[in-house]
């Protein structure tokens, strides 16, 4: 597993390294412009997206799951280290600009934590959503990809309902919020639920694909 | 001692073919030819095989163990030469390989050296500036560096120019016959694996339909000419038949057996030629339900 895991860093350093350094710039950038809490993230959620797509696009096209379902190695070890990469990516560039936004913006409010927690909750559930739509197209039983589709819509619908209610509710002065599911700890950890769910998964869709040619067989 | 491998009732659907049920079976040391024409099924049985493609149904055991996905300590017994060679594309040959020896306790740098040598393989290079042919030849490296007892070969020379693939074959041929490995070499080509094979097993429509001992075939089959006047003429094992006027020739799959009853029926100018093995797996692929019955 970690062999595969150090394999992957090393292979696509041609990558990371610049996602690392442009991350590293743009928040530079961001506390010399002093962006907004709200922009500073915005900038660092398109560094995330440009990574991760082509880290995705490469890992596809070599047809790395291919490669890896040759060797030794148990199924389930080849999802978790799939996913270890992720999130040692994740984590690594996420790093790279929090630290210099908590050192920019040193008094923070509860909800500003708290959103930032929750956004980035949110992108990683996204990028585990998108690991496992892939893997659904090589399992049998296409109503698996409507279930999980039609679970994720469901869920972003009721957060985008939690949001507006706030925002309505945050226009009233002196309204309470009274529900405990509008308080942004409570926000948080229903933004953090997909996380575990979708690790699990993750990794059972992984081993019950029927196939892992790297293209779409059944 | 277990069989190299054993399919029993293997079964793979898609949506305009299936394949099987397949039931096959391997002993050490012993090359098998698996021949059938493209899109036969003989990839989707490697790939059933090695665990790429999950069958529907049906088991498959390497020496005695299932092919379980989630106990893979069975892959550590063979070596598998795909259709596609997947590489890490931005390292070189000799990366690729060091990284794959990281998974192989017997796994041998000598004879990578020795076989890259052998290939006349630069493994600086990156994968992704190799030839077709180079591809292949640095997955034969991967697939035999660990020395497997079980060697699956998917069509390794196909898309090669002639040239490189008699080349690679002459390479790949020495070094298997001087070892005691199980080989399993599908192909439609048949003289690719004619030199080596003890075994053939002909495959077409997702159904085995004959499986021989190579001799027997280049033993008993021949090409009889004859003359004779009659011409509604029913002969046993033959499986091809032509005439014009009272010239025959036929193509038996049991020249012993057509032989004896051409004598009988007192034909003239008998005359019998050896086929060669490609000859015979056109026959045979042509015409696999009476040389199946013939050859029973």
């Amino acid at each position: 597993m970690w062999r595969i895991l150090k394999a992957e860093f090393r292979y696509n350093a041609k990558i990371l390294v610049p996602s690392y350094f442009i991350m590293t710039f743009m928040s530079m950038i961001g506390i010399f412009l002093g962006l907004e809490h709200g922009s500073f993230s915005t900038v660092a959620w398109i560094v995330y997206y440009f990574a991760f797509s082509i880290l995705a696009y490469k890992i596809q096209k070599e047809k790395r799951e291919r490669l890896y379902t040759g060797l030794p190695v148990t199924l389930a070890k080849i999802g978790v280290t799939r996913l270890l990469l992720l999130l040692l990516v994740y984590s690594s560039l996420t790093l790279l600009w929090i630290f210099p936004y908590f050192m920019e913006y040193s008094i923070f409010h509860d909800r500003q934590l708290w959103s930032l927690i929750a956004g980035n909750f949110l992108i990683l559930s996204s990028l585990m959503f998108a690991i496992i739509l892939h893997d659904l197209k090589f399992c049998s039983g296409k109503n698996y990809r409507v279930i999980f589709l039609f679970s994720v819509a469901c869920y972003f619908a009721l957060l985008i309902l939690i949001v507006i209610v706030k925002g309505l509710l945050a226009e009233q002065p002196g309204q309470q919020i009274a529900a405990p599911i509008l308080n942004w700890p409570i926000l948080t950890i229903v933004c953090f639920i997909p996380i575990p769910v979708s690790i699990y998964l993750s990794i059972m869709f992984f081993t019950k694909r029927t196939s892992f040619l790297g293209k779409e067989t059944c | 001692m277990a069989n190299a491998f054993k399919l029993t009732n293997l079964t793979k659907t898609f949506s305009e073919f299936q394949l099987g049920p397949l039931n096959l079976e391997l002993e050490p040391g012993t090359v098998l030819g698996y021949i059938g024409p493209n899109g036969s099924g003989k990839t989707t049985t490697m790939h059933c095989m090695v665990g790429l493609v999950r069958s529907d149904g049906g088991e498959v055991e390497i020496f005695g163990r299932p092919n379980d996905l989630n106990k893979p300590a069975w892959k550590l017994d063979i070596g598998y030469v795909g259709d596609t060679h997947v590489f890490y594309e931005n390292w070189s040959g000799g990366k690729n390989l060091k990284f794959l020896s990281e998974f192989y306790p017997d796994w041998s740098d000598k004879i990578v050296s020795a076989l890259a040598r052998r290939f006349n393989l630069d493994m600086h290079k990156k994968a992704k500036a190799l030839s077709t042919g180079n591809r292949v030849k640095l997955a034969l490296i991967a697939a035999l560096a660990h020395s497997p007892k079980l060697l699956l070969l998917d069509e390794p020379t196909a898309g090669l120019d002639p040239v490189v693939r008699a080349e690679v074959l002459d390479v790949l041929f020495e070094v298997l016959e001087t070892g005691e490995r199980a080989i399993f070499y599908s192909t439609h080509i048949l003289s690719d694996i004619s030199r080596l094979a003890d075994d053939l097993a002909f495959l077409e429509n997702g159904k085995m339909t004959l499986r021989t001992p190579k001799d027997d075939l280049t033993d008993k089959w021949r090409r009889i000419s004859f003359r004779l006047a009659q011409s509604n003429l029913k002969l046993e094992a033959v499986v091809s038949r032509k005439h014009e006027d009272a010239e025959h020739q036929v193509i038996s799959s049991d020249h012993e057996v057509t032989l004896k009853q051409l004598g009988a029926i007192g034909a003239e100018n008998v005359q019998e030629n050896r086929m060669t093995i490609d000859e015979i797996a056109v026959q045979i692929l042509k015409g696999h339900k009476d040389v199946a019955n013939t050859q029973s």
